[in-house]
């Protein structure tokens, strides 16, 4: 099969892979109709990623048709149509079983190497790395999937794919980073980011009953569909100072629940960009933590930061004695995909929102290295760029 | 029947020994550091590098390594990765006077009588490091526990069919095998196809189930230990808890068993208690695309028969 492989920095192609087989008579072989490139997989392209080996298969977000099951999957037919979750979960250990889905300690093969970096490990997820267990992605025609009982969600037939694809990834992940705000009527909410996972986090924000969205970024694309389909308002980040004017928003008193959908490669202007970059270029600090450091300080006493944006290592400079002295409460996490992609489907399919309003581009699957260079450089006002191995 | 438990520390008279060596070394590691630090023109002479402001700048960066590795050997309470660290530094300075030696203006005599200087003090950081880590009696102690899911009742019962066990949860090839009440065999295949075997003794106290072996005199890897299983708390399953002591075999097996276990022997442990878990809380080990060849392998599906099917407990 053909299949979207990372051969280095900035370097992905397209290549003949092996067809996947049943492993693990509970895995299930599924034929992907749809495939999304994630922000996080710049992370990949650019090489900010330890333990990618060259011929790593990419790709986390996507659904398809189950062509295959192994004898022990209950849950699934052949022939049935699924949204698959990145996050790779077993349900009957101690993280599932609490519908923390993406702690599963059963499924990363490579947990001592997550365990070396981060004091424990985290489940396994498709296409992301080794530390994440090595598991071929879904930028392909075909994948194998772990688990088919407990992360593969069936659709109905009568909504496109376009519409539910996002329940693979995005649109729960923008959701969880709203829900960890603890949105109370009249709250006003801060979102650092307006990538396709900001897009899902404002949308949420308001569907979770926020009264006032605020939109940060700095490209002009992303901030007006902010403004037209989520009807946030928007704060361009390069035009006057950022944090004044969320103060004079808000009379002095700052966002409830600041929303970090940025992560590791934030960008800034000036002093403080130069300085994290050059950190970064010395590896003497791993992850660019601006965003983050912006949503504690503009954050109100009391309030919450939510950070859904990706980092992997360590920062520097973090506003300690902003958070301890004013209350803060931080929440994190990768998202517990599984525990909201039933709810969400069904919101979708009651019409509160649309999940397409985000996608900018279409390719096939051989345009995908294309593609990746589109979504790096945000050229041609792309936001988020579906992928169709098979055709429309 | 216990064994040592980490950190009770033998302390031999071969462990005394180590350590002053130890601490010798960390003392010549802060005053040669201090030296590269304070007059590196003069050190950079005396090792036969010209005396060059790029040169005095690598002789400082080295000096300034060794005052860490020295601080740290000397006041760490383990001080085996400091020592770890000297041998990297050993290797570096290597490789500087080695570069230094390729410019015309070296005095050759004095950088080859320096590397050797330094050669001999990377043996004796790597013997120092390499015997701390043993610990005093050359014995390699660990401690390794892991929480499942599962009451202790069920864990137990599926320890005590240990044969299954390494199949199960190592992928290579040791293997045990129960030979009647209390006696087990076990065997470890060497590259090439030769099998070393030894029996050890077995016993299991049903009362606080706990298992215990140990090899006997004449085993080719002494070694002895204990898996207990005890109730993790809030009703959240059993922490099973593996003690373990062997003497590193010389030679050949030695040589094998260092491959297979790796610079952590405690990794494999860990490795193996995580598979069980898997295992009893799942059905069967989980693998991925990847970790299912042997070796760094890209995450991308297995050519046709290039795998084992995993099979489901």
């Amino acid at each position: 099969m053909k299949a979207l492989c990372w051969m280095g920095k900035k370097d992905v192609r397209v290549q003949n892979v092996p067809d996947p087989t049943i492993l693990d008579q509970r895995d299930a072989i599924v034929k992907i109709t749809s495939t999304a490139i994630c922000g996080s997989d710049l992370h990949l392209y650019n090489g900010f990623v330890p333990t990618m080996e060259k011929g790593d298969i990419l790709g986390h977000e996507f659904m398809g048709e189950v062509v295959e099951i192994g004898s022990e999957v209950k849950k699934l037919r052949v022939g049935d149509r699924v949204v698959v979750p990145f996050t790779i979960s077993c349900g009957n250990c101690f993280s599932c079983r609490k519908g923390l889905f993406s702690l599963c300690e059963n499924s990363n093969p490579n947990a001592w190497m997550a365990e070396k970096l981060w004091g424990y490990s985290p489940a396994g997820m498709f296409g992301y790395s080794h530390l994440t267990g090595g598991f071929a992605g879904g930028q392909a025609e075909y994948a194998r999937v772990p688990f088919a009982d407990i992360g593969p969600l069936k659709v109905p037939q009568g909504l496109r794919d376009n519409r539910v694809l996002f329940l693979s990834d995005i649109f729960p992940t923008g959701y969880m980073g709203a829900e960890m705000c603890a949105i109370e009527p009249g709250d006003t909410v801060a979102v650092w980011g307006c990538g396709p996972v900001g897009q899902f986090a404002m949308k949420s924000a308001f569907l979770l009953g926020a009264e006032r969205v605020i939109g940060i970024d700095r490209v002009p694309a992303r901030l007006r569909m902010a403004r037209e389909k989520v009807r946030a308002e928007t704060l361009n980040y390069e035009e006057g100072d950022l944090m004044s004017r969320l103060k004079s928003m808000t009379g002095g008193r700052g966002p409830d629940a600041c929303i970090d959908a940025v992560g590791m490669e934030a960008h800034t202007q000036g002093v403080l960009y130069a300085y994290d970059r050059a950190k970064q270029a010395l590896m003497a600090e791993s992850d660019r933590p601006i965003a983050l450091r912006e949503a504690i300080l503009a954050c109100r006493n009391g309030g919450t930061v939510s950070v859904i944006g990706v980092y992997g290592g360590f920062i520097d400079k973090f506003p300690m004695g902003s958070v301890m002295n004013r209350s803060l409460t931080i929440k994190a996490g990768q998202c517990h995909v599984q525990r909201y992609m039933r709810p969400l489907l069904e919101r979708i399919q009651n019409e509160e929102l649309d999940p397409e309003f985000v996608i900018t581009h279409e390719f096939p699957l051989k345009d995908a290295p294309y593609a990746y260079d589109l979504f790096q450089n945000k050229q041609d006002q792309c936001i988020k760029v579906v992928l169709k191995p098979h055709g429309t | 029947m216990v064994t040592h438990k980490e950190g009770s520390g033998a302390h031999s008279d071969e462990d005394r020994r180590n350590r002053r060596l130890a601490a010798g070394l960390g003392w010549f590691s802060l005053g040669v550091g201090a030296a590269k630090l304070l007059a590196p023109g003069a050190v950079a002479r005396l090792v036969g590098m010209e005396d060059k402001r790029a040169w005095r700048w690598l002789v400082r960066s080295c000096g300034l390594r060794e005052v860490t590795a020295g601080l740290g050997i000397l006041f760490r309470p383990n001080p085996v990765n400091a020592l770890r660290a000297r041998v990297i530094g050993d290797g570096v300075d290597l490789a500087a006077l080695g570069i230094a030696m390729g410019f015309g203006q070296a005095d050759r005599r004095r950088a080859t009588m320096a590397t050797g200087v330094v050669l001999g003090v990377t043996a004796l950081d790597t013997y120092c490091s390499r015997s701390l880590q043993a610990g005093g009696d050359g014995r390699i102690r660990m401690r390794k526990s892991i929480i499942i899911n599962r009451a202790p009742e069920e864990v137990f019962r599926f320890w005590r069919q240990i044969e299954r066990l390494p199949e199960l949860v190592m992928d290579y090839d040791l293997s045990v095998q129960q030979q009647g009440e209390g006696f087990s065999q076990w065997q470890v295949r060497m590259p090439g196809g030769s099998v070393v075997a030894w029996d050890a003794e077995f016993q299991t106290d049903p009362q606080t189930r706990e298992i215990a072996w140990h090899t006997n005199g004449d085993a080719r890897i002494q070694n002895a230990g204990s898996v207990s299983f005890e109730p993790a708390t809030g009703g959240r399953g059993t922490i099973v808890t593996v003690d373990l002591e062997y003497v590193p075999p010389a030679g050949r097996l030695g040589a094998h068993l260092a491959r297979l276990f790796g610079a952590e022997p405690g990794q494999m442990i860990e490795a193996a208690l995580r598979r069980i878990k898997q295992v009893l809380e799942t059905g069967a080990v989980v693998r991925s695309d990847a970790d299912i060849h042997a070796g760094m392998h890209p995450a991308r599906p297995p050519k046709r028969g290039h795998f084992k099917q995993i099979a489901v407990h």
